[in-house]
């Protein structure tokens, strides 16, 4: 029956070829245009921490004045950031989960390979060991640099594959040494890793959440004290303090670093927090944190990623405009429908005539409308696709894509859609007076 | 036109009419706001930034030598840049109108920066550190007082905070913070240091996007070795100059990178991508969405048609004119479109009362919605017109062959 039924509905659809390709058109292009900032909204909204998003936890803590009651423009009053002097005695804590404080700086690399210039393209991060293992670091040659490293600092260097690549030519160079910061100073490389930039960049939202390039290379943060290296990226203080020199911004109150803390399960997290509310009333009875609620927080990667709104107010607006344009496009369907069928209704009234129930001509109807819809879903992928290279265009950016598991919800949508559109005027054919229509020929 | 009959017509099958009317609706309530929402936006990128866009070309400096004399080197880098042709002026500055690297901090009236809170620290201009020709070089506009000179200038290595200065104030905050007199001599300070504003500018831009306060910007004269260096220059002169920029610079001294060099004017694009991203995918969406609905309207019309036919044929047979069916449905259609369009008027209002609480856009302004409403009803009465042209076509004699 269906085999019948989607026979005539295809040659229905071929004898009103204008309707049907505007029936068609309206749904793809709403379901084009929806897909395309759903898409592009899925991708800004990924958590690419994936099954590690739950154990991995960003450090809060509201290190600043008496006066406030809350600074950092956040819901709950906390810095993104923190101080130097905050993160050395995260470091330092008698506490054995992993974690990793990080800050970026900008730095002069020089290749090995003939006639090539220096350059500072490839940002630097200091980090500790942990680090890697926490964000997913795959290593291609060489490991992480020691425990011992973390606490003693040593002129190590984890590299990208592609630095490793611009400074010696090959990908494996473990071993090997380059020349980095103030052109003098020897690092040994002790591991290159692929090439690694997760979007959003969640390991730290406080410079740009989705930068074109990951780090380039990663140091101990145990040198943060001997390298001198000033940061790239945001440097926020609630007091004004001169800054000269590198050791003013460490002993300053300014907020400049990220702090990382890994806690597997519900226990550690409450131990983690109970550490905060000592460590945070520790600060208070020493004279800093000096406002009324010292106090701490940890947030997981989700959370993180929504509280430091990743995605854009702009991005929110279009899936809202996208999704009411879907609904204009579907109630102009509607219309279309009516009057598509409307000039069929002879032959629904000689079919009727001839025996055929209403139910028989309602489902013969609806199968005609679900055609057109997946015939618009399909075509509205297309224009999704389209739509998405002119998201990608107009930003500059890489994330956009087709997500394949929208591929068949966008279908389903359309078919669903149209098969809501077309009870109305499919009802009406089939509820149409045979006899007026056999008069009428 | 008798609109009587038109009435009862509409209501004895209203399906059509409903659907026109909820597509035009929905339609004025996103286009108005639409048309709303890329003005703002168009207001934004078209803003004038103070400065003389067309002949700044800028880069950043950044040394990597530990024995780098960078003061000697800035005098020498001016000089050899002064003496390319077309150049008018160069400067090293830590940030620049709309480029990357921003400083913010509170100025403030009493030195004390917890007394008072908001009342004592209002604003948080944007600070621009630089050398005493950087008005030149952006091409500032004076309004009161001076310009900073060389007795402003302050080594930028050796800052103390006991130290006084001297700065300049952008318009828009001079008249903030001092609406009843002149700025001109006052003392401001700034994270706790005493500045005394010498001079008002007309306005320059902050770094970045700007926020909510692009105005709100101060100049003090701190002379910069590295970080931004910008170069006035001859409009026509700036493409050669860029091109050779990097090899000079680097050629003068070769412990350091050159990057990021780029006209004003490219700066000011990339800054203003996603704005420019949104104005089009905004306007991208209301085209596509005029044109769905003009199909629609026109599509729903020949249904009508189509359904009356034989009183199309009977009026026809009566004594009617092809003027009186063409008339009829274009009345039609625009009491119809005008019943839609005061929905939607309504609705628009809605969707803006929805996207203020929602996200931080302003309150709509009348004009867009009449702007919306103005085009749909000409969309509409010309989708209406040709379904309505083949109405008027109807033969009379097809009265005669029904019944």
């Amino acid at each position: 029956m269906l085999v019948y039924y989607s026979k005539l509905a295809w040659r229905h659809i071929l004898q009103t070829p204008v309707l049907s390709l505007l029936i068609v058109m309206a749904i793809a292009l709403g379901i084009g245009a929806s897909m395309t900032m759903i898409s592009y909204y899925k991708a800004m909204a990924h958590n690419p921490a994936e099954d590690r998003s739950e154990s991995l936890f960003a450090v809060q803590l509201a290190a600043y004045g008496n006066d406030m009651e809350e600074w950092g423009g956040r819901p709950d009053g906390l810095p993104i950031q923190l101080t130097h002097q905050d993160v050395k005695n995260l470091r330092e804590a008698e506490l054995s989960f992993p974690r990793s404080g990080m800050h970026q700086f900008m730095t002069v690399v020089t290749s090995q390979r003939e006639g090539v210039a220096p350059t500072n393209d490839y940002a630097g991060r200091f980090v500790d060991r942990d680090f890697f293992n926490m964000f997913d670091v795959t290593f291609l040659y060489g490991e992480p640099w020691s425990t011992q490293v973390d606490k003693e600092g040593e002129k190590h260097a984890v590299i990208s594959k592609s630095l490793s690549e611009w400074i010696f030519g090959e990908a494996d160079s473990v071993g090997k040494t380059f020349v980095m910061i103030d052109g003098e100073m020897l690092f040994t490389v002790v591991g290159v890793y692929e090439d690694f930039n997760p979007q959003p960049a969640y390991y730290d939202l406080s410079t740009s959440n989705f930068p074109s390039d990951g780090p380039g290379v990663f140091l101990p943060y145990s040198m943060v004290d001997t390298l001198d290296q000033f940061p790239m990226g945001n440097i926020s203080g609630w007091f004004p303090e001169e800054i000269n020199t590198h050791e003013d911004l460490r002993k300053s109150e300014y907020v400049w670093q990220v702090f990382w803390v890994k806690l597997d399960n519900e226990e550690q997290r409450e131990q983690y927090r109970n550490f905060l509310k000592a460590y945070s009333e520790e600060q208070h009875s020493l004279g800093r944190f000096q406002n009324p609620n010292p106090r701490g927080d940890i947030k997981d990667v989700a959370t993180w990623l929504e509280y430091n709104e990743v995605i854009n107010e702009d991005n929110k607006v279009m899936v809202g405009l996208s999704l009411l344009f879907l609904l204009v496009c579907l109630v102009n369907a509607v219309g279309l429908l009516l009057a598509k069928f409307l000039r069929k209704m002879n032959e629904a009234g000689i079919r009727r005539a001839l025996g055929a129930s209403k139910r028989q001509i309602f489902s013969q109807y609806l199968v005609e409308v679900g055609m057109l819809g997946l015939l618009g879903g399909l075509l509205g992928l297309v224009l999704a696709a389209f739509g998405l290279w002119a998201v990608r265009e107009l930003y500059e950016t890489d994330i956009a894509r087709l997500d394949p598991t929208l591929f068949a919800g966008a279908l389903a949508l359309s078919l669903f859609a149209s098969l809501l559109t077309g009870i109305l005027p499919a009802l009406r054919v089939c509820n149409s007076n045979p006899s007026l229509f056999l008069k009428a020929q | 036109m008798a609109l009587g009959p038109i009435f009862r017509s509409t209501l004895r099958n209203p399906t059509g009419a409903v659907l026109i009317a909820l597509q035009i609706a929905l339609t004025l309530a996103i286009a108005s706001n639409t048309f709303y929402m890329v003005k703002q936006r168009i207001d934004k990128m078209n803003r004038d930034t103070g400065v003389v866009n067309e002949e700044l070309l800028t880069a950043r400096v950044f040394y990597f030598g530990a024995t780098v004399d960078q003061k000697a080197q800035a005098d020498i880098d001016r000089k050899t840049l002064m003496d390319i042709p077309g150049v008018k002026s160069v400067s090293y500055s830590n940030s620049i109108p709309l480029g990357g690297s921003n400083n913010t901090s509170s100025l403030c009236f009493e030195q004390e920066m917890n007394d008072g809170g908001e009342e004592n620290c209002p604003h948080s201009p944007s600070y621009y550190r630089s050398d005493v020709s950087f008005h030149e070089t952006m091409g500032l506009k004076l309004l009161a007082g001076r310009w900073l000179n060389e007795s402003d200038a302050i080594d930028s290595e050796s800052i103390s905070s006991t130290a006084s200065r001297t700065m300049l104030l952008s318009d828009v905050l001079a008249k903030l913070y001092f609406p009843e007199e002149s700025a001109v001599g006052k003392q401001l300070y700034l994270g706790g240091r005493p500045l005394t504003v010498v001079g008002v500018y007309e306005r320059m831009l902050r770094p970045g996007t700007g926020g909510s306060n692009p105005d709100h910007t101060i100049l003090a004269a701190e002379p910069q070795t590295s970080g931004y260096l910008s170069i006035r220059i001859e409009t026509d002169r700036i493409e050669q100059v860029k091109a050779e920029l990097e090899a000079t610079m680097v050629g003068l001294n070769d412990q350091r990178v050159v990057s990021v060099i780029r006209t004003l004017d490219e700066v000011a694009e990339r800054t203003y991508r996603r704005d420019k991203a949104m104005v089009v995918l905004l306007l991208g969406v209301v085209a596509l969405l005029l044109v769905v609905t003009a199909l629609g309207v026109a599509g729903l019309v020949s249904f009508t048609v189509a359904n009356r036919k034989k009183q199309i044929g009977t009026r026809r047979a009566l004594g009617a004119s092809k003027r009186d069916i063409l008339g009829y449905f274009m009345s039609e259609n625009f009491a119809i479109t005008a019943t839609a369009l005061l929905l939607g008027g309504f609705l628009a209002y809605a969707l803006n009362q929805y996207l203020l609480q929602s996200y931080q856009l302003s309150r709509l302004e009348l004009v867009y919605v009449f702007i919306a409403a103005g085009c749909l009803l000409f969309i509409s009465q010309m989708a209406t017109l040709l379904p309505a042209l083949r109405a008027s076509r109807v033969s009379p004699a097809i009265a005669t062959r029904t019944v």
